[in-house]
């Protein structure tokens, strides 16, 4: 189970928290995109350009939103349990089955998320229902990008993987639906401070308590084939 | 009395086995010397003693085996390196990224890929480490990401030349007879594979979260670094630097099988080329040698583990083909080894679950000693014991939780093995069943 962090404490990687609250959301979003293994090999610039295609992307969608889409869409279901396992924090998720859309909010994971924030500094910008509320719209925007505005998402950041004179083969940039639902969030509930800058503070928490890596563990037996 | 001993030494092994209180390759070899003994062997002597017959004859007796292993290992590792495998993943979801069934479906084809060049947990790598958080990043649950990638690596098995050198020399007969059922197996793992993947992407549904997750990536988001060793982070910084692979790179994995079914060039000569091919295509004239060389030497690293298990099985198998054990064993296996076609199909799919947990029928555990007691026995041709382990090692490559490349994968998802192995069973069962119909109707009818 995850130790969660406390202020001063050891828990707390405060010189890292004090990077991310300084670092602008094209820069969080764009190291959130260079985590993923898919994007190891990319140019950095180029990271950043997609980076912020998918944040004006996830604003907009925040503004053309109307009135009454958040919270009014699929059921949502509270776990009190779930949320945290070693090394990982599950604040929400969505699922989309043919038996119908839920959303899931694991309020264990949401109050060490709030935790995260008091630690560093950042409580009143992330209060237990404002985080709630975000991991809420989040997923709300994650199924928004279902179908027609993925495309359009696909489409804005332009990254052209075949081209043959006008014609263009549009490529999906994975992660940038994330930091477009992020964008949506931070939007839609009218944060102080992006939902971007707590998923960096939660990372560098787990990586500041030494959390293991999501590889085999001990248990793996050596010698045995297959 | 002897087969008395002799089994309840198996039943010994596979305790230790199973509880883990032996490493498999340490029990076989325990294993191995234990039913020389009670089969009678001197433990000196020329002629079929324990110390000549099982332990110096039977260590070499799968060399063949180990060399393939160990080249298959040498291309895997220069596919991870060269950036071939990732660049391959990338382009699959830069296609087809908002179908997260199409996604699966071609990662699912890099995994056969990836299978047949090389097996175990480093196929898994090669397929997983960037396939397993692409397929998450996109909407596939982690159970399904997890078992795509195994399902693809266990349809690549009947194409993998090192596979097809091992059942030839773990059961004598010549690797044409195995390819011959293998090649017809391959369809069946591929229809079945592709099964899982569809029924299951409907029954699971998409799935995007909103999760930090050290390391792997996987989830919403992914926090970097993590517990990433040196070794890791220098050869990261390479692909950096080279990039992607150039597309010709990318039809790395098809050289060796090609050239082993195409034109018939031996295991060893063909998996050679795979590994020149990779280096000619993917890696500048400068770095050439050096990276050939820090790949081999990485490449005794992944080989070690499945070398020493070979080791074992060469002395197992060598003790079972003693004329004091097949004597003992034969009447014994003739009496509860179904005759009547039907029967053997009935009766080896009702024994499946008896290849998971490095159970009797696993063909890289105890299942070799079997295999080796149904043809020394003379219960059953050869070439239907061979379809008969190759149905059963469909199960053990995708659903046993103990396998490597099962606990491997399912981890990196953030799953445990045993779900993994809940997930796949069903459909796995299924192939290995219609193997066992594919044998049948080959070999006993």
């Amino acid at each position: 189970m995850n130790r969660p962090p406390t202020p001063g404490g050891d828990g707390a990687p405060h010189g890292e928290y004090a990077r991310i609250g300084a670092a602008d959301d094209v820069d969080l979003a764009a190291g959130l995109l260079s985590g993923l293994a898919l994007h190891e090999t990319r140019d950095p610039e180029r990271l950043r350009a997609w980076a912020a295609r998918a944040l004006e992307f996830g604003r907009e969608m925040a503004r053309r939103a109307p009135d009454g889409e958040a919270g009014s869409g699929p059921e949502v279901v509270e776990e009190a349990t779930g949320g945290l396992a070693p090394g990982e924090v599950l604040l929400a998720e969505y699922l989309h089955r043919s038996s119908g859309d839920r959303i899931v909010v694991h309020t264990d994971a949401l109050d060490y998320a709030h935790r995260v924030a008091r630690a560093a500094g950042w409580e009143r910008d992330f209060p237990v229902r404002a985080v709630r509320r975000a991991a809420l719209a989040h997923e709300e925007a994650h199924r928004m990008l279902h179908g027609r505005r993925g495309r359009a998402l696909r489409d804005r950041l332009g990254h052209d993987l075949l081209r043959l004179g006008r014609l263009r083969l549009r490529g999906h940039v994975a992660g940038a639906d994330e930091i477009a639902a992020h964008a949506y969030a931070h939007a839609r509930c009218g944060l102080r401070r992006s939902p971007l800058a707590l998923t960096a503070a939660i990372a560098a928490t787990l990586e500041h308590q030494g959390t293991g890596p999501g590889g085999p563990g001990p248990g793996t037996p050596l010698g045995d084939r297959p | 009395m002897t087969a008395l001993g002799i089994l309840l030494a198996m039943a010994v092994g596979v305790g230790l086995m199973l509880t883990r209180r032996l490493p498999t390759a340490f029990a076989l070899v325990l294993l191995a010397v234990a039913i020389a003994l009670i089969a009678g062997a001197p433990l000196t002597g020329e002629e079929e003693s324990v110390v000549g017959t099982v332990v110096q004859e039977g260590a070499p007796r799968l060399a063949a085996t180990m060399v393939a292993i160990l080249l298959g290992s040498w291309l895997g590792t220069l596919l991870s390196e060269t950036g071939i495998a990732s660049t391959l993943v990338r382009k699959i979801v830069e296609f087809g990224g908002e179908r997260p069934s199409l996604v699966a479906v071609g990662i699912f084809l890099v995994a056969i890929l990836c299978g047949s060049i090389t097996g175990s947990a480093p196929a898994a790598m090669l397929a997983g480490v960037v396939g397993i958080p692409a397929m998450i990043a996109v909407g596939v649950t982690p159970t399904v990401a997890a078992g795509t990638v195994l399902v693809g690596i266990a349809a690549g098995l009947p194409l993998e030349l090192i596979n097809w050198q091992f059942l030839s020399d773990a059961i004598g007969v010549p690797v044409s007879t195995v390819q011959h059922f293998q090649l017809r197996m391959f369809p069946i793992a591929l229809l079945g594979g592709l099964a899982y993947i569809l029924v299951e992407m409907r029954r699971k549904g998409v799935r995007h979260t909103w999760a930090v997750r050290v390391g792997a990536g996987a989830g919403g988001s992914g926090a970097s670094g993590g517990g990433s060793g040196t070794r890791r982070e220098r050869a990261a910084r390479r692909r950096q630097r080279r990039g992607d692979a150039p597309w010709y790179a990318l039809l790395t994995p098809l050289v060796p099988i090609v050239l082993a079914l195409g034109l018939e060039i031996p295991i060893v000569p063909s998996l050679l080329a795979g590994v020149v091919f990779a280096l000619v295509t993917a890696v500048s004239w400068r770095e050439m040698t050096t990276t050939a060389l820090r790949t081999l030497y990485r490449a005794f690293d992944v080989a070690a583990p499945p070398i020493v298990l070979f080791i074992a099985i060469g002395m197992l198998l060598a003790a079972v083909n003693l004329p004091g054990a097949v004597q003992a064993l034969s009447p014994i296996v003739v009496a509860i080894s179904p005759g009547h076609v039907a029967l053997f199909v009935l009766v080896f799919a009702l024994m499946v679950p008896l290849a998971l947990y490095r159970g009797p029928m696993n063909i890289f555990g105890l299942g070799a000693g079997v295999a080796g007691v149904l043809v020394a026995g003379g219960i059953y041709p050869a070439p239907a014991v061979v379809g008969l382990m190759a149905s059963y090692g469909q199960v053990l490559g995708v659903s046993d939780p103990t396998s490597t490349q099962t606990v491997w994968s399912s981890q990196y998802a953030g799953v445990r093995p045993e779900r993994s192995m809940l997930s796949t069973l069903p459909y796995t069962w299924v192939i290995a069943v219609a193997g066992l119909c594919l044998t049948a109707y080959l070999y006993l009818l």
